[in-house]
């Protein structure tokens, strides 16, 4: 499929390779994004060379709470604002922004970087569990918020955190799990009902 | 069997992986089509319609649109979310390892019943059973079996005479059970006691029930475990990946072969 590309100049079939390799773009979506950017302004093309080449060179990892930074510790993990008291566990950086656009949270993060899929090779280990015991050993966390995604790997790994952690932590809390804002409630498969059931409050 | 353009099918959802933005691509075997992989659009959106009826170690009614490339699931519909195994790390990870097993025991669009069986039969069984471990290994022979890949463990696999106990060794390459006289081009023959066979033949030849009944030592579980991960991993060419979380979990502590006896 690659090969057809060939008959393109060597730096453009080059180009469309690498944007194959991306996740989620296929050899069509790799074509046009390449095209485009041989029509696109040369400074605009440059500008985007380096944003790439920033976020590996000036990009790395928060010794404390795993998440992608700048800086070591990260903006979050120093502000004297959030309550050092409770760490919320998520798979990804990007549920950190997400839980952040809620306003509700005020506690620390620890990102895992993924969740445990033994059928995909993804094991405890190849996630950043071990650096969550390492920063629970102080004692000065009360509470830990298992926030891993509602599905079988997410709660596959909220299990096996829960078991490593309960030693040491007095409060374990996991986000509730329920029917989504917009949904219909036909639609809910058993188990989403089962938990917004279990999960239901005074009205 | 051909395809319908749009067609209907019972699916135990075996693997699920993210695909593009907010898509997945599954694996699934169906009783009827046997393993397939669909993409179901959308479905990482917490307003999914697809959501938890695709997630896996579920079975579901799932209707399938045919691609070009890859077919599409339009709608899905939960027949039973084994919600009891759910609950339990162990079991998710009996399930897990017992899902990995039947997609590398299988190629794709090779329908077949028993397997689908054995799985529908086994995600039940795991949250009603007190010796998962048997379970497990009940799943693992029949799976082997159903799938063509059950090792010899009657007669040696060379000579094709009777085994007289004390006189066989076990050997993935020969494809089971070995007299002594025959052993010695097979580098991987290792003992086998004659319990362990035993063991094997009868959870071949009982039902599910009576299988997790049985009294087995802790010794003698770990050398049949040993003996059906050998022969796993020689036969698929690789290792059951689910197996180390799988020990992790139970053991908490990584995989360790007990030292077989080499001839």
């Amino acid at each position: 499929m690659i090969d057809d590309f060939l008959p393109a100049a060597v730096p453009v079939a080059d180009l469309i390779r690498a944007f194959h390799k991306l996740p989620g773009i296929g050899s069509k979506s790799a074509q046009r994004l390449t095209y485009h950017l041989v029509r696109m302004p040369e400074e605009e093309a440059r500008s985007l060379a380096e944003a790439i080449l920033n976020v590996k060179e000036r990009i790395i990892f928060c010794s404390q709470c795993q998440n992608i930074s700048e800086i070591d510790p990260c903006p979050l993990c120093t502000d004297p604002s959030r309550d050092r008291n409770t760490i919320c566990v998520v798979e990804e950086p990007l549920d950190v922004l997400a839980l952040e656009r809620t306003h509700c949270y005020k506690g620390l993060y620890h990102v895992l970087h993924g969740a445990i899929s033994p059928i995909n090779g993804i094991g405890p280990e190849e996630l950043r569990i071990q650096e969550l015991l390492r920063r629970l050993k102080d004692g000065s966390v009360k509470e830990v918020v298992l926030a891993t995604n509602p599905n079988l790997e997410g709660e596959a790994t909220a299990m096996y955190i829960q078991r490593l952690v309960s030693p040491i932590i007095a409060t374990i809390t996991r986000l509730a799990r329920g029917l989504p804002v917009g949904g219909d409630l036909e639609y809910a498969d058993e188990i989403t009902l089962t938990r917004a059931f279990q999960g239901r409050q005074e009205f | 069997m051909p395809k319908l353009r749009i067609y209907t099918t019972e699916s135990i959802i075996l693997r699920s992986i993210p695909l593009g933005e907010a898509d997945r691509l599954l694996t699934l075997f169906s009783p009827n089509l046997g393993k397939l992989k669909v993409t179901a659009r959308g479905a990482r959106r917490i307003t999914s319609k697809l959501g938890g009826h695709i997630d896996p170690l579920t079975c579901s009614s799932l209707t399938i649109v045919n691609g070009k490339t890859i077919d599409t699931i339009t709608s899905a519909d939960t027949l039973d979310a084994f919600l009891p195994l759910k609950n339990s790390l162990n079991l998710i990870s009996e399930g897990l390892y017992l899902a990995e097993l039947v997609d590398s025991l299988n190629p794709l669009e090779a329908p077949n019943l028993a397997t689908y069986n054995l799985l529908l039969l086994g995600l039940k069984q795991f949250s009603n059973t007190s010796s998962p471990i048997l379970l497990r290994h009940y799943l693992e022979v029949h799976l082997l079996k159903s799938s063509g890949f059950l090792p010899e463990l009657n007669v040696c696999t060379e000579c094709r005479l009777n085994l007289t106990p004390g006189n066989h060794l076990f050997s993935p390459r020969s494809g089971g059970t070995l007299c002594l006289k025959c052993a010695g081009s097979y580098e991987d023959a290792t003992r086998i006691s004659i319990d362990a066979i035993k063991v094997i033949r009868y959870l071949l030849s009982t039902t599910i029930t009576l299988a997790t009944r049985l009294n087995v030592s802790e010794q003698l579980e770990l050398e049949i475990t040993n003996l059906i991960r050998r022969f796993l991993q020689h036969t698929l060419e690789k290792e059951i990946r689910s197996f180390t979380f799988l020990n992790l979990v139970y053991h908490k502590k990584p995989y360790k072969t007990t030292s077989s006896i080499r001839i």
